[in-house]
């Protein structure tokens, strides 16, 4: 009774066609199915893409340009992303098409699958043309167009120097707040920060004042207005002026300043500039703080820069005992270097930097007793009260190889360069240095970054100190401190490194605070 | 496969006469295939083949001059007569392989359709009385008098062809097994003269834990023929509990539940994910109302469930088994306090965890897990070993088609305590169990009579070293490894070949390794599945053996034995590194506490704010006091009337909520407030004077 | 002949309309168009009327019929049971059947002489089955799916079953229902047969996507070119059933 089965495939007829097929979900043949479906229906098959000249970047939407070259795989990605609909379809292949580089047409040859009726999977090969068109990139439309600018930031401080502004570079770089200018551009006595808008100019004026001591006014050109509209269309530029002192300068204070002060000097060092200025007594070790506003009302000149500093060689130290802050008071036998087998000349004066000195240790501070000042109050003072011969001002330490260094911003060269300016640059870059060696406050405000073979340098350093027989220096800068520097191959990419998001992230954070006070 | 209710074993004629000896545990060395019906298909022969003879019957003339061959093939049959055919097609063979054919299974034929249908007949006889509580409410023609046994049948073997899962892609390739290891919470015994395999669940024996066959049969058969006792069921998750006793009624019928409770509180917050005491403990304390109300339900379901299970005391000692379902650590907790407060302590013997997945607790589901729990599965043995699929398997024993050897040569067991023999009852061994120092010594050195033991064949060699490793004895080891250094690496077949290093190092004995190690011990020796020393080690042990390494570097050949050696360098720099570590911590902790200060100082400062708006706002309510006294003073001139008019419209047209305050002027909004925002305001000078202050807050520039 | 049309936009035609050698059942139906059609064909030969089951329109798929009989399911009222007996012939017999499953139409493939159910239908219905509409009824499965009165349609004269079915089982479900059998398919490829067609000895209509190859393969196993209701009723089959 029993057989054993038979296990065949069914044949039906191709339902449009009738050939004999095996029976399939779709029951059709291939060519009809073919013929009946278009699996790339809704992908499109010419698409435009585009492409900026100046850099050679192509557009990826929204608004990131991604460098990549002709029949990369970066392109390819960027293109097929381009094209809408892949998601209804399986991609199971992609690769390029050649074609001349000229001819402004890329093609991307595509295979797909896609489910048809129930469970038939089809699979088409198929080309999609892309034309590139040119358009420019914003980084090279603002490097274009040098005149979209709407507000500009002039900011100056007149000195013969620009430690300043080498400082304010620094904390410029840190906080990316320069991300948002269009230019940068040198100028006699200062730098112009170009923006696109005036809320851009007024924020960076708002930063820079954090940090140094300024007056600023907002003045505006009319460039058209619209009377239909009742709309105008200015350009602004905010003159901002830095207070013309610097950190290690010599002021004779005017009796209303000193008034304001509690009586203090008259003659007193600046010994730091911030969004104020400090000053210090160097007879009494008494401090006061001029605001910028104090200082416009009675605007004074510096009696000594750093171009009158002699250096001094220390004899005698004998401390007073008396400290405020860091500072301690202490009586000290010094001798100008330049007397030194010549004379015996020595002078015992006071000093508020009794805890730096030793004897034997080099210093620099200014001859008050030889040096002609141009100063009304100061010949007023001179005629009614003594002044110190000498006022110390900081020890010079040794000058070593520098195991870091400092990152730079890319600006606009104001006028051609002579060879006095370039020597003048390299003096103040040296004295910033040096500044920042010293004062490990002013350090914390900025980034350093480590120089190549930091950790070697920094061990010769140590080395050199040690033979000299001198004590480790607090103000050694640290090599934990440093930070890596970021180092790519591919300089352009680093350069091309779209629009700083720090900046703006901060901008949302502040206005979060804000909110969740008021909340 | 039939699954019955344990208890009706008793009754049945398994237990009768002198059939107990033909029970045995099935053992993990053979695979048995499940009963026929289970079978899958086979690969499909070859068709040219088989066409052919078709084909013969066609042209010979066979097919009873019929232009139609009369076949079946969902059966597999052909037959000469229509008439034939035509009964076939309404036999009850038919119907159950079309059955078959939808779940892709080969068909049965009519020989074994009709053996298992006595089979089942036979089944049905013992568990008549089971079939209305195991498959009432789902065929209701069993009770129809018009369908005879036969169909009654049928349709119970349907159902468990219908129970197969025949989407899981393992079942196609595979006949499952239950072995009797250790992992699996079955346990299946035989019945060698009827071929029959019973399987229970491991965790109702009364010794789960046992790997004595014989005990596991006597337990079985006691639990098979108990006719008075008591187990208990606590089902505790999702915030649900649900408890219940159950104690067995005489007569074979179903278990009753004596007490049963089940409970709900809310504590799994819904789109929290899942239940949030953790977090509690973790120290994050959430504040929302949500939560609150969750932790104080946490607490009363402790509460409760612990109140229940008290009233139960006097059940909950009685029961022989206590069942819990607790899936994670704190449900655990409601059940079996760890401080034991409750009434079962927590590490009560009795305790067993539900050995299956249950779906929320409630008493159908409890009793359904009573049921479940107690029941056994019985099916068709046949002794056929199946050919192993993978090559692992077949290295690892070779597989013997009986189950009459009584032991388990390869079952992880330890080496006992059990004493099994002359040989391991030798003194020496006895001296050195009961880590009897002075009797070893005595033995070796002054009993001239005294010889050390010979094994046996039948008796596994063993080290009294070995023994005094294993229990831990460190003089002992001592004194061995000097008094007799050839055992040191004697492997021991016992325990998988392994020696006394490999024993000591697993244990984690950091002394006595060292000590073995320092006396030549051999760390390259590799046991049974050529696991060396440093395999099979504990993490300290390891350690250990890698410091020995470090400094005995030209001692063994460490490539074999597996073990990287660690020298001191590596040590100094790994602890230096830890150092590092610290310190940048530290220093982090330091940043965090600056940072805190700072927050500090302007919490004090909004303070001070946020005390002068109070100051302002009681000015506010002083006013407002003054105003109802007013009020309440006119009110008192006028009628009743007019008073409930007043009240009535101030109903209606006043405020119920929580009294508003305008975000300006903090002023108690007494009217519709103006909305903006998420603020509300008085006036819509206040909107104006909050927008600008707002809009000039957000447009304040950083400062750093 | 086979004619193309469709109910309300729908190609599943068989979905809402019954039609045997006897009588035609058609769903209701906003526009008359589908039943016009229906009517022109047949109107001449068998009562056409319009019918629901249970208040819903697929009548197609809920009952089964052929010329001597017809099944309906117990969720058919009262009221729309009196009016389908009344529109048929008296020689019709209409029966309501208290079954599990209430989609018949689905369950169940019957031309005069026989019946292939779905495996798990009542005893009691095989018998109803066998008695109202006078068949031989037989268990069985279509290309390994119950549902065989979805997957095949079947006439006297012969049948279509769905496009899976191998070869053998064709040559097996032809020997039960004693007709040439072909598997096809309907509705340009659907393989639900009875959806997409109706026929009987010697008319049939189609979905309207049905195409030319699959008209041609209906009317060649119906044997429907004569195009004319001939009196083979029992001519050729009962001559193989006597001769059995």
């Amino acid at each position: 009774m029993e057989f054993t089965p038979v296990h065949s495939v069914s044949h039906i007829l191709c339902c449009l066609c009738g050939v004999v097929i095996p029976s399939n979900p779709s029951n059709m043949c291939v060519n009809c199915i073919r013929s009946q479906v278009d699996i790339t229906e809704g992908i499109p098959k010419q698409l435009i893409i585009q492409w900026c000249r100046g850099c050679n970047r192509y557009l990826q939407p929204p608004n990131h340009w991604a460098m990549c070259e002709l029949e990369s795989r970066e392109l390819l990605t960027l293109c097929i992303k381009r094209i809408k609909g892949l998601n209804q379809v399986k991609l199971v292949d992609a690769g390029w098409v050649w074609t001349e580089p000229h001819s402004r047409r890329l093609k991307v040859k595509l295979t797909i699958q896609k489910e048809v009726f129930s469970s038939a999977i089809l699979q088409q090969v198929f080309i999609v043309e892309f034309v590139v068109q040119g358009q420019q990139c914003n980084k090279c439309q603002k490097f274009e167009a040098k005149d979209t600018w709407n507000s500009v930031v002039q900011l100056r401080q007149k000195v013969d120097h620009k430690r300043t502004f080498l400082f304010l570079e620094q904390i410029i770089l840190k906080h990316n707040a320069h991300s948002q200018t269009l230019n940068i551009r040198e100028r006699t006595d200062g730098l112009d920060f170009y923006f696109s808008n005036k809320n851009q100019g007024l924020k960076f004026v708002e930063f820079i004042s954090s940090f140094v001591p300024l007056k600023s006014k907002r003045s505006e050109q009319l460039i058209s207005t619209d009377e239909q509209n009742n709309n105008a269309n200015y350009k602004h530029s905010f003159s901002v002026e830095i207070v013309p002192l610097s950190k290690d300068d010599l002021v004779c204070l005017s009796p209303k300043v000193m008034h304001a002060l509690g009586g203090m000097g008259p003659v007193v060092l600046i010994y730091k500039v911030s969004n104020l200025i400090h000053v210090i007594d160097p007879n009494t070790l008494q401090m006061g703080e001029i605001s910028p506003l104090l200082f416009w009302n009675h605007p004074f000149r510096a009696l000594a820069t750093h171009k009158q500093l002699v250096e001094l060689v220390v004899l005698d130290v004998t401390l007073t005992g008396e400290r405020r802050g860091k500072f301690a008071l202490a009586d000290i036998q010094v001798a100008r270097s330049s007397d030194f087998g010549r004379n015996d000349t020595t002078f015992f004066i006071r000093t508020h930097l009794g805890h730096l000195f030793n004897a034997g240790d080099l210093a620099l501070g200014f001859d008050v007793s030889t040096a002609n000042m141009n100063d009304n109050e100061f010949a007023n003072i001179k005629s009614k009260q003594t002044v110190p011969e000498i006022i110390l001002v900081k020890k010079t330490y040794l000058n070593l190889q520098r195991h870091w260094h400092t990152k730079r911003i890319d600006m606009e060269k104001g006028e051609p360069q002579k060879k006095n300016d370039i020597e003048a640059a390299e003096r103040d870059q040296e004295m910033f240095y040096q500044e920042i060696e010293n004062d490990p406050e002013m350090r914390s405000k900025i980034n350093l970054y480590k120089k190549e073979g930091a950790a070697e340098i920094y061990a010769a350093r140590k080395k050199q100190r040690e033979e000299l027989g001198e004590s480790d220096d607090e103000n050694e800068v640290d090599l934990e401190d440093l930070l890596d520097e970021m180092t790519l191959n591919d300089q352009d990419n680093e350069e091309f490194d779209d629009e700083g998001e720090d900046w703006d992230d901060e901008d949302d954070d502040e206005e979060d605070e804000d909110m969740d006070m008021e909340d | 496969m039939k699954r019955v209710s344990i208890f009706q074993l008793a009754s049945s004629a398994l237990f009768k006469g002198d059939t107990h000896k033909s029970l045995e545990v099935l053992s993990s060395k053979v695979h048995q295939p499940n009963t026929p019906i289970y079978q899958l298909p086979q690969q499909p022969a070859a068709p040219q083949q088989l066409a052919t003879p078709q084909q013969d019957s066609k042209t010979s003339g066979e097919s009873n001059n019929n232009e139609f061959d009369h076949v079946c093939n969902t059966c597999i049959m052909r037959f000469n007569d229509r008439e034939l055919r035509n009964q076939h097609y309404r036999s009850a063979l038919h119907r159950y392989n079309i059955k078959l054919k939808l779940a892709s299974m080969t068909p049965v034929t009519s020989e074994e359709f009709s053996a298992m249908m006595e089979a089942a007949a036979a089944q049905a006889a013992d568990s008549s009385s089971d079939d209305s509580s195991d498959y009432d409410s789902s065929d209701d023609d069993n009770t129809n008098d018009s369908v005879g046994d036969e169909e009654k049948l049928l349709k119970r073997i349907a159902r468990d062809v219908d129970k197969i899962d025949i989407s899981d892609p393992t079942m196609q390739n595979y006949l499952f097994t239950s072995a009797n290891d250790a992992y699996t919470p079955k346990l299946s015994f035989i019945h060698k003269e009827l071929k029959l395999e019973f399987t229970i669940w491991r965790a109702i024996l009364q010794d789960s834990t046992t790997h004595q066959e014989d005990v596991q049969l006597a337990q079985f058969k006691a639990i098979c023929t108990e006719t008075t006792g008591k187990w208990a069921i606590l089902l505790c998750s999702g915030g649900r509990f649900s408890g219940a006793v159950y104690q067995l009624v005489a007569g074979g019928q179903a278990p009753k539940a004596i007490e049963h409770k089940t409970l709900h509180r809310y504590t799994v917050r819904k789109g929290q994910g899942g239940s949030q005491a953790k977090k509690d403990q973790e120290g994050g304390v959430a504040g929302s109302a949500g939560s609150f109300l969750r932790r104080y339900n946490e607490k009363r379901l402790r509460e409760e469930v612990i109140g229940i299970m008290r009233g139960w005391n006097a059940h909950l000692k009685e029961c022989k088994k206590i069942y819990i379902f607790a899936p994670k650590g704190n449900t655990r907790d409601i059940l079996l306090p760890p401080d034991n407060s409750g009434p079962i302590p927590t590490n009560d013997p009795r305790i067993q965890v539900v050995p299956f997945p249950i779906i929320r607790p409630t008493f159908a589901e409890n009793q359904r897990v009573s049921n479940w729990l107690y029941s056994v599965d019985i099916g068709l043995f046949e002794e056929v070993p199946l050919t192993p699929i993978t090559p692992q398997q077949e290295s690892q024993d070779t597989i013997t088609t009986t189950t009459t050897t009584t032991a388990e040569p390869e079952k992880p067991v330890e080496p006992t305590e059990v004493v099994h023999s002359e040989y391991e009852k030798d003194p020496l061994f006895e001296a050195t169990r009961n880590k009897d120092l002075d009797k070893v010594i005595h033995l070796l050195e002054e009993d001239d009579q005294y010889e050390l033991p010979i094994p046996t064949q039948s008796d596994s060699l063993m080290t009294p070293l070995f023994i005094a490793v294993q229990k831990k004895d460190f003089k002992m080891v001592e004194y061995l490894v000097r008094a007799l250094p050839d055992d040191i690496d004697v492997c021991i077949p016992s325990w998988h070949f392994r020696t006394a290093l490999h024993r000591a190092a697993a244990d984690g004995s950091l002394e006595i390794v060292k000590l073995l190690m320092d006396n030549g011990a051999d760390p390259t020796v590799e046991g049974f599945r050529k696991e060396t020393v440093y395999e099979v080690a504990s993490n300290q042990a390891r350690d250990l053996l890698r410091e020995w390494a470090g400094d005995h570097l030209d001692e063994w050949d460490y490539l074999k034995a597996r073990i990287p050696p660690l020298t001191k360098e590596m040590l100094v720099e790994r602890e230096e590194n830890k150092k590092k570590k610290k310190k940048n911590q530290k220093e982090k902790e330091k940043a965090k506490k600056a940072a805190e200060r700072q927050a500090k100082l302007d919490e004090q400062q909004r303070a001070v704010e946020e005390e002068k708006a109070k100051q302002a706002k009681l000015a506010e309510l002083k006013l407002l006091e003054s105003v109802k006294a007013e009020r309440q003073a006119k009110d008192s001139l006028l009628t009743d009337r007019e008073r409930r008019a007043l009240a009535a419209e101030a109903r209606l047209g006043g405020y119920s909520g929580p009294v508003k305050k305008c975000t300006q002027c903090f002023t108690n909004i007494l009217s519709t407030p103006f909305e903006r925002l998420s603020f509300t305001y008085c006036s819509t000078a206040c909107v104006l004077a909050h927008k600008k202050q707002l809009e000039s807050t957000l447009d304040k520039p950083i400062k750093k | 002949m086979a004619t193309r049309t469709q109910y309300e936009n729908s190609c599943d035609i068989g979905v809402f309309s019954k039609l045997t050698n006897a009588y035609c059942l058609v769903g209701q139906c906003g526009s008359k168009q589908f039943f016009r059609t229906f009517e022109k064909q047949l109107a001449d030969h068998i009562p056409v009327f319009e019918a629901s089951i249970a208040g819903t329109r697929i009548i197609g798929r809920l009952s089964v019929g052929n010329s001597k009989g017809l099944l309906l399911p117990n969720t058919a009222t009262d009221q729309e049971l009196m009016h389908i007996r009344n529109s048929l012939p008296d020689s019709v017999t209409v029966q309501r059947v208290e079954e599990r499953f209430s989609a018949l139409g689905n369950c169940i493939a019957a031309n005069d002489h026989v019946a292939v159910i779905h495996p798990d239908l009542d005893r009691e219905t095989e018998e109803i089955i066998a008695d109202v509409l006078g068949v031989e009824v037989f268990r069985s499965t279509i290309s390994g799916n119950v549902l065989v009165g979805t997957y095949c349609a079947v006439t006297n004269n012969g049948a279509l079953v769905h496009p899976n079915t191998s070869a053998e089982d064709q040559d097996e479900l032809s020997a039960l229902f004693q007709v040439p059998l072909v598997s096809g398919t309907v509705n340009r490829g659907n393989e639900c047969i009875s959806a997409g067609l109706v026929v009987n000895d010697w008319t049939a209509f189609v979905g309207n996507d049905t195409t030319a190859t699959e008209i041609s393969r209906i009317e060649n196993i119906f044997s429907l070119q004569r195009g004319v209701p001939s009196n083979m009723l029992g001519q050729v089959r009962d001559s193989i059933i006597d001769n059995l």
